[in-house]
């Protein structure tokens, strides 16, 4: 089971996240709607994984992504973006993002990333 | 020189060795000399000194002996001058005794006088006598060791004869401690002064002499030990030049020879391996040692190697014949494969197949051009590209990847794209052709809406027939609703009214390409419209009358019948039975009861039964609208919950009623689109995230009510006011009266214009058909709660 930290302003994304990790058995630990958030709840928490989204009001995923990469950089994190965005992704994964996933998110692509990431968690169907 | 570096690295490394290590010895052996000769030359230098020494002590207590000596003889000898005033003699006993070397002073005091007796002083070297001590030695007291020596001078008397003769045989040293035994009065004292200092540096003057001689000496010696070791050196060179020739006549002969013959040997053997030689030539030393071995294992190696050499090449030549089989393999494949380098230059080695996809000749040519992309996606798909090579995690190679383009448009073709990196940092791109795919997977997107729409037509067949009529009327009819009476705006409103409306009914029932015409033909009406008052009754009406709509329906009319059979697209109903005759039925049977005067429970459920197939009911009517309801909130990424159509299912539809039930399709769409926010909305808004939407009916004595509520954004009652502020005059108007006026043609809160509910008209059309029924339509709304319209309808279910 991963703890998982989301960082995301739309509730709407939130909730399917949260959703999505619970039916793949992982476990949410901690939820911040933008980047100051996630960087101060970084000093208190250490997810296994963490999911960005890259447009936030305050602080956006790229900038937070750079520093959370400075605070560990072992921690996976993936950008969680709509089209139209793929310089900015390819931007986050030149700064050391693990993946992407584009809206609207599925299972599929989730339960994907996951398995990149964490080989042991890899399934290859849903 | 230079084919003998081996010898060369050899001879420096030894020479570097040897002259360390006797630059080392040397260095240890001069500094054990040194430390020897140092030795020597100290002890010798401390001796002379030492000597020298002695000797001055020696010197100086004979002279101290001297000097007592002499002034006890001045001391005995004064008392008869300074009795008879007999300075004379006095100064000839004295003269005598300056003479002496180093006595600077004597003096003789005599004890009766404050004045010295006599004092006799060396000046210059020449002995004075004077009675005061001169001032200079007081001063020579200061700077020179000056030694006192003093006597006492007594007078005896008569004894003195007597002791003279008795001094005859006597030493000076007898003598003065004779007269000592023999006390007198003490008359006076002689004072003899004596300078060491003359003597100390006397001494010191010997000294140096014996230093600076011993100097000298020890120079000499140096200059011969130079000597020495100059020529000491010269036999180190010697000796190092003979030991290294001697090391390179035996490096040459023992390795050097030999590993040339090496060379030469395996050189031949390159020239075998690169087929410029068949054969290669033995290495021969007989050299008795390794060298020898190592020549034979070398050859035998040579020899395996040679062979292997050959096996290989004839492996290759099958290996090229096989990848020749396997590019034609992929000549062949449905897919082209091409690469490209970072210069995004398509390699020369691409499949037959990117030919025929791509265009004739790809070679060299840049891949984003080939690819159609324009300035801004050939930007992005270099830097997508780059980054991936630049990265060395697969995962995130593959991510960068997914971000180019995986499907484009060239030439009428679909091309699917898959990118790899392979080795040597090329990208390699799969084109696939998937233009029949995608051909087939319109064609099953086609065929499953025309099963929607079967489905549809089918389960409200009875609607559908309506609207069908409906629309035949229309179009026959058309060139009536431009009236010459009403200005061409009024008759351009109600065309686009009535043409909106069978846009909404159609696309209910997925007849998409009705709609699709229908918009398009709303938007040139609207566009009419926009332009205002310069378009005339008689260009609408042009208009109008030479659009064909036979066409605009034929395609799906034809799918209709075709697949439900000619009968039921054509008639009026589904039932094989047709109206006309169910009507009769029914009549007849009513005529029946009441010629029979029957009214009992049982006719009355026949007579009912009866009925529900000849009249259409407003229930099952309405829930036709369900379905439209949530195909619109998908439409739009909303969601909203199934919901129920609450009401007598008896209720039946007049044919008065069939256009105001028609028109309904407008407010539930307008509950949809204006009334229902987005899932994202209603979460911030701490609503529930799916939508509500209820509809229910009651039919009474007083009218049919219908009402439809949604749990929406409300209508903004402040928005309409500014809009109409120009108009009318808000202040007198009370809520209810500004909620009429969302029937107003133009109005619409929402800002965008969007597709679905079209332009604010739709709720005009429901107005309408409303106000021609002498009814009512009563708004509640309330910001972010909800919006409720409820129709009320004078309409006596009897009479229909």
């Amino acid at each position: 089971m991963l703890n998982v930290l989301i960082v995301d302003d739309s509730l709407v994304v939130i909730k399917v996240l949260k959703e999505h990790f619970h039916s793949l058995g992982h476990n949410v630990m901690a939820v911040a709607t933008n980047g100051v958030e996630a960087v101060e709840l970084m000093k208190t928490i250490k997810p296994d994984l963490i999911t960005m989204d890259i447009v936030m009001k305050k602080m956006d995923g790229l900038e937070a992504l750079e520093i959370i990469h400075k605070i560990n950089k072992d921690i996976p994190i993936i950008m969680i973006t709509s089209v139209g965005l793929e310089t900015t992704i390819l931007e986050s994964l030149q700064k050391g993002a693990k993946g992407y996933i584009l809206k609207p998110i599925t299972l599929r692509a989730l339960s994907d990333e996951i398995g990149n990431n964490f080989p042991k968690y890899k399934t290859s169907k849903i | 020189m230079f084919k003998n570096r081996l010898i060369v690295k050899v001879l420096i490394a030894l020479s570097v060795i040897i002259v360390a290590i006797v630059t080392i010895f040397s260095y240890i052996f001069w500094q054990n000399d040194q430390n020897i000769l140092n030795e020597i030359r100290t002890y010798s230098r401390n001796s002379a000194i030492e000597a020298i020494n002695q000797n001055e002590k020696y010197k100086l207590s004979e002279d101290r002996k001297k000097n007592k000596t002499n002034i006890e003889i001045i001391g005995r000898h004064s008392s008869e001058h300074i009795k008879n005033l007999d300075i004379k003699g006095l100064r000839e006993m004295l003269y005598l005794d300056m003479q002496a070397n180093n006595v600077v002073l004597i003096q003789i005091i005599d004890n009766d006088m404050d004045e010295p007796f006599l004092t006799a002083v060396k000046k210059d070297k020449k002995i004075i006598f004077v009675q005061k001590i001169p001032n200079e030695l007081k001063e020579m007291k200061k700077l020179h060791k000056i030694e006192e020596f003093k006597a006492n001078i007594i007078d005896r008397g008569s004894h003195d004869t007597h002791r003279i003769h008795s001094e005859k045989n006597m030493s000076i040293e007898q003598t003065i401690l004779a007269h000592n035994k023999h006390d007198g009065k003490i008359i006076g004292q002689a004072i003899l002064y004596y300078d060491n200092s003359i003597f100390e540096e006397k001494v010191s003057m010997l000294k140096n002499d014996a230093i600076k001689k011993i100097d000298k000496f020890d120079e000499k010696i140096d200059e011969k030990i130079d000597t020495f070791m100059m020529n000491k050196f010269f036999l180190y060179f010697i000796g190092l030049f003979a030991i290294l020739i001697t090391m390179t006549i035996i490096l040459k002969a023992l390795v050097n020879t030999p590993l040339q013959k090496l060379k030469a040997g395996l050189d031949d053997f390159f020239l075998v391996l690169h087929d410029k030689k068949k054969n290669p030539s033995k290495i021969q030393i007989s050299s008795k040692d390794e060298f020898e071995d190592m020549a034979h294992s070398v050859n035998k190696n040579i020899a395996t190697s040679v062979n292997l050499h050959k096996t290989l090449s004839i492996l290759n030549a099958v290996l090229e014949t096989k990848s020749k089989k396997e590019k034609t393999l992929l000549d062949n494949s449905g897919q082209g494969f091409l690469t490209f380098d970072e210069d995004f230059l398509v390699d020369n080695t691409y499949s037959k197949k990117c030919v025929q996809l791509l265009g004739s000749n790809i070679g060299d040519k840049d891949i984003s051009n080939l690819l159609s992309l324009d300035a801004k996606d050939t930007s992005s798909f270099k830097s997508f590209v780059l980054g991936a090579l630049k990265v060395d995690n697969k995962i995130i190679q593959k991510s960068m990847l997914s971000l180019l383009p995986s499907e484009i448009t060239i030439r009428d073709k679909d091309l699917q794209l898959e990118y790899k990196i392979v080795e040597g940092n090329k990208t390699m791109l799969i084109i696939t052709n998937v233009t029949q795919q995608n051909i087939l997977r319109e064609k099953l997107e086609i065929e499953q809406n025309t099963a929607k729409m079967m489905m549809t037509i089918i389960e409200n067949s009875a609607s559908f027939h309506d609207i069908k009529r409906d629309f035949a009327y229309f179009i026959e009819h058309r060139s009536h609703y431009i009236s010459t009476s009403r200005t061409s705006m009024k008759n351009m409103s109600n065309l686009y009214r009535e043409i909106h409306t069978f846009k909404g009914v159609f696309s209910q029932f997925f007849m998409n390409d009705i709609a699709s015409e229908l918009h398009d033909i709303e938007s040139q009406i609207s566009n009419f419209i926009k332009d205002g008052k310069n378009i005339t009754n008689d260009q609408i009406l042009s208009f109008i009358n030479d659009i064909d709509f036979d066409n605009i329906i034929n395609d799906e009319y034809n799918t209709i019948s075709k697949l439900l059979g000619e009968e039921f697209a054509c008639g009026d109903n589904v039932l094989i039975i047709d109206a006309d005759s169910l009507k009769s039925i029914e009549d007849r049977y009513v005529s029946l009861l009441e010629s029979c005067n029957i009214n009992n429970e049982l006719s009355n459920n026949i007579l009912n039964d009866i009925k529900k197939h000849t009249q259409r009911k407003l229930k099952s009517q309405l829930k036709s609208y369900i379905g439209l309801a949530k195909r619109v909130s998908q439409d739009l990424e909303k969601e909203i919950y199934d919901f129920e159509i609450v009401g007598d299912e008896n209720v039946i539809i007049t044919d008065k009623l069939v256009p105001f039930v028609k028109s309904l399709v407008h407010v539930f769409r307008n509950s949809v689109d204006h009334g229902i926010e987005t899932p994202e909305k209603r979460l911030e808004l701490d609503k529930d995230e799916i939508g509500s939407i209820s509809c229910s009916f009651n039919s009474s004595d007083d009218g049919l009510q219908i009402v439809i509520s949604d749990d929406g954004a409300g209508i903004d009652i402040e928005k309409i006011k500014m809009k109409i502020s120009k108009e009318v005059d808000v202040s007198s108007l009370d809520d209810g009266d500004i909620y009429q006026y969302i029937f107003e043609d133009d109005l619409s809160t929402k800002d965008e214009i969007s597709e679905l509910s079209g332009r604010g008209i739709g709720m005009g059309a429901v107005k309408q058909v409303v106000d021609s029924l002498n009814g009512t339509i009563e708004i509640q709304s309330k910001i972010n709660i909800g919006t409720t319209f409820i129709f009320n309808l004078p309409i006596n279910q009897e009479e229909g």
